[in-house]
């Protein structure tokens, strides 16, 4: 799955860490060349004034005046050297150099070479060498300075380089992080709602979210309108439509009812006119099934009640003890009507068959666990498995009873649901139970 | 007793008031929610058999119009919509009880009686009254010495709305309303004509007349 915040983060690190590296390396490169540069003009001065202190005393030997020269110079391994060639292939060392020795070249006068090579005591040194004249006397003259403690100095501005930009690499991922999960709070506002409409406790987005979204949130709301709108369209028509067809079908009823058929004749077209009304019924009742991810939810609570008060009402005269065990209080994805059929005929089943009591139980569990228990005859355990095959009517005594667990079963088959049939454990007569699961997206 | 039947179908209307007069009721008809709903107010009626998809006003409408005016008279929805979500709505609209169609007239004809019987207070299936027992099915009445006696229409109507309120005074207006339909002749002196043939059938002392103020139906001899 795509995270815009990761993809956000990551892709400013990279740059970032990109654009800081390339920091790094052209400051390092500044700094080495800067030193490079001050290391050999300070070589060049302290050349130039040795030079100026070289003189040839009245034996003729060429000396260098003493108090001339920088102290650093005669200090044994200070990493200042110089080296002074004589023509006559004598060399005036500084005492600095101890009894080590530099490999120099011989220059032309004029000739400068700048170079590094390797010191005393293992010293790395810049080395400066030039050829002079003075006073008719040709000479080269090498200078060198001992490169360590610059490096030592590069090494620590690296460090504190490299720990600068690495602070501010965090410290801006971490703002960076910051400002976009509060740019992304204004989507969470919009996710909420989406999770509410699909658990049921909103039939709309009233969020529109930001700029952006806006397109994606009024479309949403289009066709979850629009959804609504159609299934409440045809479920209307198909009210229409029953009602259109059922009066004929009653008055059919009723006048073959009043017919003086001989009895065979007469139980033939009574049956073959059941089967249209039972046809119709379920094809209608069918058609308005909303399914999953339709309709009104499913609320216990408030829809279970007014269903056990209709058929308290509806078998009133035989006295039934209709009951519903605790209720779960929750707003369910179930389209509410196909719920309430689902019930409806389970119980009406039960109190058709039941002597005396019938007993409801809604659980949550994976899914709504539903259990309709009656103290009627029951069904024996090998007569089940046909009840439940398809267009199974075991029952052709009862009006409607077929139907209702033909209505029943579709219903479990939309919702991917499975139903199972046992014998009441605590009232002895038939116990069906439904297990519809939740919808993935619920959770 | 008088039903209002209504059901904007005409055939299947003019159908199930056949059957119903057969079975001894007085019948008014009503094919749209607005005359329905002003003939429910009349309160005449002992039960009301009431459509749903009905022009004019919807049947559940009505309903609702009657029950927030105070109206008790049971009803019974008979229609084509009968899923489960729109018979709670019915039911909590004030129905007493619902038929879905299409339906065999035997049902609708005893949940009409159940929804009578239970209006008026009895629980048991048979009217019987001071050893006088209805036998609504097939319209004759019983007497204590067990002899059976044949009773016309009207006088069906009649001794049956007397039994189910024994020992209350009926006023004529009352009697005529609930024994006769809207359109029929309500001259008061038929039904002393009536009132008289009736006691020659069970006995001058069953049937009480009180002066200026009705008819009264003793329990107790």
């Amino acid at each position: 799955m795509i995270s815009l915040e990761r993809r956000f983060v990551t892709g400013l690190a990279t740059t970032l860490l990109a654009a800081f590296a390339l920091l790094f390396w052209g400051s390092i490169t500044a700094v080495r060349s800067l030193s490079e540069a001050y290391v050999l003009a300070r070589l060049e001065h302290d050349a130039e004034a040795l030079v100026g202190a070289l003189w040839v005393n009245p034996s003729g030997q060429t000396r260098l005046r003493e108090g001339r020269i920088t102290p650093i110079y005669q200090q044994p391994l200070s990493g200042h050297y110089f080296v002074v060639s004589l023509a006559d292939g004598t060399e005036i060392r500084s005492r600095s150099l101890w009894d080590e020795t530099l490999e120099v070249p011989s220059l032309m006068p004029g000739e400068v070479r700048a170079y590094l090579g390797p010191g005393p005591v293992g010293q790395r040194l810049q080395l400066r060498s030039a050829g002079y004249s003075k006073g008719g006397m040709d000479f080269s003259l090498t200078v060198a300075e001992d490169m360590a403690p610059m490096a030592a100095d590069i090494r620590r501005f690296q460090m504190f380089a490299l720990t600068l930009l690495g602070f501010a690499l965090l410290a801006i991922v971490l703002i960076q992080r910051y400002v976009v999960r509060r740019g992304f709070r204004v989507l969470d506002e919009v996710r909420e709602q989406v999770r509410q409409v699909s658990t049921g406790q909103l039939q709309q987005l009233q969020e529109p979210g930001p700029l952006e979204i806006r397109p994606l949130t009024a479309e949403l709301n289009r066709l979850l309108k629009q959804v609504q709108q159609r299934l409440q369209r045809s479920r209307r028509s198909l009210g229409n439509l029953a009602h259109a067809l059922k009066a004929p079908l009653s008055l059919m009823t009723r006048e073959l009812d009043r017919l003086p058929l001989p009895a065979a004749d007469g139980r033939r077209l009574s049956e073959q006119l059941n089967r249209i009304s039972v046809l119709i019924e379920r094809e209608l009742k069918r058609a308005r099934l909303a399914g999953e991810g339709g309709g009104q939810h499913f609320v216990p609570r408030r829809q279970v009640p007014e269903l056990i008060q209709a058929l308290r009402q509806m078998y009133a005269a035989r006295g039934l003890d209709i009951s519903c065990g605790p209720l779960p209080d929750a707003v369910l994805p179930f389209d509410y009507e196909d719920m309430l059929e689902l019930l409806g005929n389970l119980l009406d089943n039960a109190c058709k068959w039941a002597s005396r009591r019938v007993e409801l139980q809604i659980a949550l569990d994976d899914g709504m666990v539903i259990r309709v228990a009656d103290d009627g005859p029951g069904v024996p355990e090998d007569q089940r498995a046909p009840l439940l095959r398809r267009g199974s009517r075991l029952d052709e005594q009862e009006a409607g009873h077929g139907l209702g667990l033909a209505i029943v079963k579709d219903l479990v088959g939309d919702y991917h649901g499975s139903i199972g049939l046992a014998r009441s454990s605590a009232l002895g007569g038939l116990e069906v139970s439904v297990v519809l699961p939740l919808p993935a997206h619920h959770a | 007793m008088r039903l209002l039947l209504v059901e904007d179908d005409e055939q299947l209307a003019d159908g199930i008031a056949t059957d119903l007069r057969h079975a001894g009721f007085a019948v008014d008809r009503a094919d749209n929610g607005i005359d329905a709903e002003y003939l429910g107010r009349e309160q005449i009626y002992d039960a009301v058999i009431l459509d749903l998809g009905l022009p004019g006003k919807p049947g559940l409408e009505v309903l609702r119009s009657w029950r927030e005016g105070g109206l008790a008279t049971p009803v019974l929805i008979l229609t084509a919509r009968d899923s489960w979500a729109e018979r709670v709505l019915g039911l909590r609209s004030g129905a007493d009880d619902y038929l879905g169609k299409p339906f065999h007239f035997e049902e609708l004809s005893a949940r009409v009686q159940a929804l009578l019987r239970r209006s008026a207070g009895r629980a048991e299936p048979q009217l019987t009254v001071a050893g006088l027992r209805l036998d609504e099915e097939r319209q004759r009445v019983q007497l204590a010495d067990g002899t059976e006696v044949e009773l016309t229409g009207t006088e069906f109507r009649l001794l049956r709305y007397l039994m189910s309120y024994p020992d209350k005074v009926l006023s004529k207006g009352r009697l005529t309303d609930h024994v006769y339909e809207a359109d029929h002749d309500r001259d008061s002196n038929v039904l002393e004509v009536y009132v008289r043939r009736l006691r020659e059938k069970i006995g001058r002392e069953r049937i009480e007349t009180r002066r200026g103020q009705g008819y009264l139906f003793r329990s107790r001899s």
